[in-house]
Order: structure tokens, then sequence, then C-alpha cells
């Protein structure tokens, strides 16, 4: 064990208190999506402090320390996914495809219409669940963390051009889900004698 | 982004159905990240030319936008004063890990002049060793002292100075990303100037391999993924093990040294020059299986 003299051990913490409690508000609700309940993410979270901790000498530039932040979260999320054997059961890709060319190609039925206006938080939390966590992953590091482009490169280790299309791609697959799902959320021409909403699930 | 030079949109304007059609694909692709301004200046405004007289670009940024928006409204839980107080707890109690030492980069081993050096000796001592004692090797009792059978009697230790670095190292190691790759393994050699044979077998999958430092020297340490369990190899040098009376002592009788720490066993056994030490969370009597495949 390296012991510290108190000095710098004292220094060490007051850095990690300034750099890296900050984010934890963001993290949690980071993890909290990707989890099945808050308790798993606030575990995600403690875990990811606490090697955040042991690595914090490797942490080289505090102006990145939001990217390493969530490239430590991800690959403590990703390791608890795996060990309680839980997946997201995603939707064929190539099917997805389909559905948001034929959604942009033209709109007979309305459902793009609709879905431009009616989108909302619930629909697009239940679709990012729906596609590949790398494309989930893109699109909300940029919608809802608020990254860059750059940020999202440092994040998850993929170059500039990758994110680019993961952003593009994300986005498609996950107006596709919703458009897919439209008679659940009521759009489209059905959107008349259909419930508009669907009743919340417990 | 606007300062990034443009080598992603088409250059000319389009003539013919094909360049047209070809450009609408190149373009269609940097939507979103036009709607996220993430483009030059250049891009940016031959896509806005472009979505003028194109409907489905059109839609696809309305969709976009409409994902940015409402995404943009998100809101997450927020942290309690008590989950803060256990993580605060959780980090107090994490020791800070010994500083990874990166070996520097060095030339091939055999340019180094005092490779070169060693190697002369060596040829030297080898050539005299097969022709003043041809009788000593064929001798089995001239045989190098390696404790090479797993079975081997095993002295256990508790409290050794040296088998508890290697706990705490292997604790601090198991909460932290992996420093280094496999490809890693010839500089570790190198820089550690020790044989280092990984694990060869087939549930023991080398991930890392980095240097360290223990008790002011040098040493080789191997991380595997070994039945969904950290494994990780220390390959340890004369100059440590000689310190502990325990240890040096254990391994002329030629025995094992073994410790266990709660769920974390420890099996450690000498090399030709050294020792390699096993640390994994099983008991350390099961390491032995990995004993005769180790270096």
């Amino acid at each position: 064990m390296l012991v510290l003299p108190p000095a710098r051990l004292a220094a060490r913490q007051q850095q990690y208190e300034e750099l890296v409690i900050p984010h934890l508000d963001r993290l949690l609700a980071f993890a909290a999506r990707r989890t099945a309940s808050l308790v798993d993410a606030e575990d995600a979270v403690q875990d990811t402090c606490v090697r955040a901790w042991a690595a914090f000498d490797d942490l080289r530039d505090p102006l990145a320390v939001r990217a390493w932040l969530y490239r430590i979260l991800r690959t403590v999320v990703s390791e608890h996914l795996e060990r309680s054997g839980r997946r997201a059961r995603l939707v064929p890709m190539s099917r997805l495809e389909d559905v948001h060319e034929t959604l942009v190609a033209t709109d007979t039925d309305g459902v793009f219409q609709e879905l431009v206006h009616r989108l909302d938080r619930e629909m697009l939390h239940a679709a990012l669940a729906s596609i590949p966590d790398d494309f989930a992953t893109a699109v909300e590091l940029h919608d809802i963390e608020g990254f860059t482009y750059q940020e999202i490169a440092e994040a998850v280790g993929v170059p500039i051009g990758t994110v680019m299309s993961r952003m593009s791609r994300g986005r498609r697959l996950l107006t596709a889900v919703v458009a897919e799902r439209k008679q659940e959320w009521a759009l489209g021409a059905s959107a008349a004698v259909a419930p508009l909403r669907p009743p919340r699930r417990s | 982004m606007n300062n990034r030079s443009d080598r992603t949109a088409p250059q000319t304007a389009p003539h013919s159905e094909a360049e047209r059609r070809e450009r609408h694909e190149a373009l269609a692709g940097l939507l979103a990240a036009y709607v996220d301004g993430e483009l030059p200046a250049e891009t940016m405004a031959q896509i806005e030319a472009h979505l003028l007289g194109c409907d489905r670009c059109q839609r696809e940024v309305s969709l976009h936008r409409a994902v940015v928006t409402t995404l943009g409204q998100t809101q997450g839980p927020v942290a309690s004063a008590a989950f803060l107080t256990r993580v605060r707890q959780a980090v107090a109690a994490t020791p800070v890990p010994p500083p990874v030492t990166r070996p520097a980069e060095t030339p091939p081993w055999w340019q180094q002049r005092s490779a070169q050096m060693v190697l002369m000796g060596v040829v030297v001592l080898v050539l005299g060793w097969w022709y003043v004692a041809p009788a000593a090797r064929r001798s089995p009792s001239a045989a190098s002292p390696i404790v090479r059978d797993a079975s081997a009697p095993a002295v256990v230790v508790t409290g050794e100075p040296l088998f508890d670095s290697l706990r705490v190292h292997y604790e601090v190691t198991a909460v932290r990303d992996l420093p280094g790759r496999a490809r890693d393994l010839e500089t570790v050699r190198r820089a550690v100037g020790m044989t280092i044979a990984p694990l060869a077998v087939p549930d023991a999958q080398l991930s890392g391999a980095w240097t360290s430092t223990l008790d002011g020297e040098l040493i080789g340490v191997l991380a595997y993924r070994w039945k969904d369990k950290l494994l990780v190899q220390y390959v340890i040098p004369d100059a440590v093990i000689f310190r502990s009376a325990v240890v040096r002592n254990a391994l002329a009788q030629q025995r094992l040294v073994a410790a266990q720490w709660g769920a974390l066993g420890l099996l450690g056994w000498p090399q030709a020059h050294g020792m390699t030490v096993l640390a994994a969370p099983t008991p350390w009597a099961d390491l032995r299986s990995l004993h005769h495949v180790g270096g």
C-alpha cells in the first residue's frame, strides 16, 4: 500500500472532491437509464467513484474528467450487466433501417408529422433501451449530457468520424423504434380512434 | 467546429442524376452533425443549399431536431445526501495504489552493451561447463533447484511482509482499470530483465502486462481472466525474495509458499531467477493446478 504523506493525501482528496463529486448526479442519471433500478445505478456509480479514486493519478488533464468518468462508468455498467446476465432486448437493426426509410420517404399516413410534433421523453427513453448501446450512448451523451462530438470520442474511445456515424444512425433508429410502435403510441391515421396514451406500466 | 478543414462534403456542383444521388447520399449521412453544429461552415452551407430541394433530407433534419429537443428536457435522479456519504466512505476506505511504472523506451536488448557483455559471458561459461564437467550435466543432482512439482509441500505464511504487499497490490489492481495489454509483455520482459513465462492454460486469458514496484524493486505483473476471476501473476526478482527469511528458507527447502487472506489466495514458487506468485480470489490450493504451467 502506498502511504502518502498527510498533506499530499489531503490535496489528492480535495482535487478528487472538486473534479469528481460535481458529476455524481449526471453519472447517476446515465447509470439509471442502463440498470434495472436506482439501487443498481447507485452501486454502479459508487464503484465508478472508487475506481476513479484508485486511478486518479492516471487523469492527466482535469478538463477531460467528465469523459474519463463516463468511460469508467460504461465499463462498470457493462460488467454489472454481464454479471447479472441482464441485457436489453434489442430490435433488429435492419428492420429499423427500413422503417426509417419509409418514415422519411413519404408521409401518407401522417405518422411522420405526428411523430415530429408529439415525440416525448417517455417514447424516446423506451426506444433508447431497444437500440444497441453504442448508438444509445452516443445520442445520450450528446442530447442529454451535452457532450461535444470530441468529448464523446474521448469518453467512448472511438474516432470522431465514428461518433458522427453513431449519432446519425442512433437518432434514426430511435425514431424508427417509435414509428414501429405507432399503434402503442397512437400515432398516425388511427390516432383519432386509438387511445391517446398507452396505459402506464407499473 | 467551424475551423475544421472540410474533407467530408463533395466540392463540385452536381450535374447528372447519378452525381446528384451521390451528393445526396454523402450529405444525408452528415445531417445529425449538421443539426448539432459539428460541421465546418462550408459543409453547413452546402447542406443548407441541398435541403432547399430535398424533402427527404428536410424530414430527416426535422426528426433529428425533434429528438434533440425532446431528450434535452430529460431530468435524471439526484444523488441523495445518504448516497453521497456512502460514496465518500467507500472512497476513503480505498487505499491509494502504488504508482504504475511504465517501462521507458529502450533499444532492443541485443543492442544494449550490457546485454552483449552478459551474452558473451554466458557463452564462455556454457562452453567451459560443457568441456570441464561432462559428468555433471548428466547427474540428476545437478538439476536446477526450481520447484517443478505441483504437489510439493507448501509453507503457508501469515503476516509475511512480501506476501502482504502482494495482497494489497492485488486488491488495488482489482478495483482499477488494468494499465496494460498483453502486447506489452515483451516490453515488460525487457524492463524487468527476467524470464517471464505467461501461464499456458486454456481457461486463463492474459489481458494485461505491466511493471510495478515492490520494496523498491521492479516487478512484472501479468493479469489474466481465469474462471471469470482476476488472476494476477507476479514475477519478483531475487533481490526482493532474499530480504524475506521465511520465503527464502521455504524456497531453499524446495517448498511452495502460500498465503490466504479471506477469499484471496496466493501461491508462489521459485524460477531460475526470482519467483512467481499467483494471486486470485480462491483458496490457494486451487492455484496448484496452475503451477506446472507457470514460469
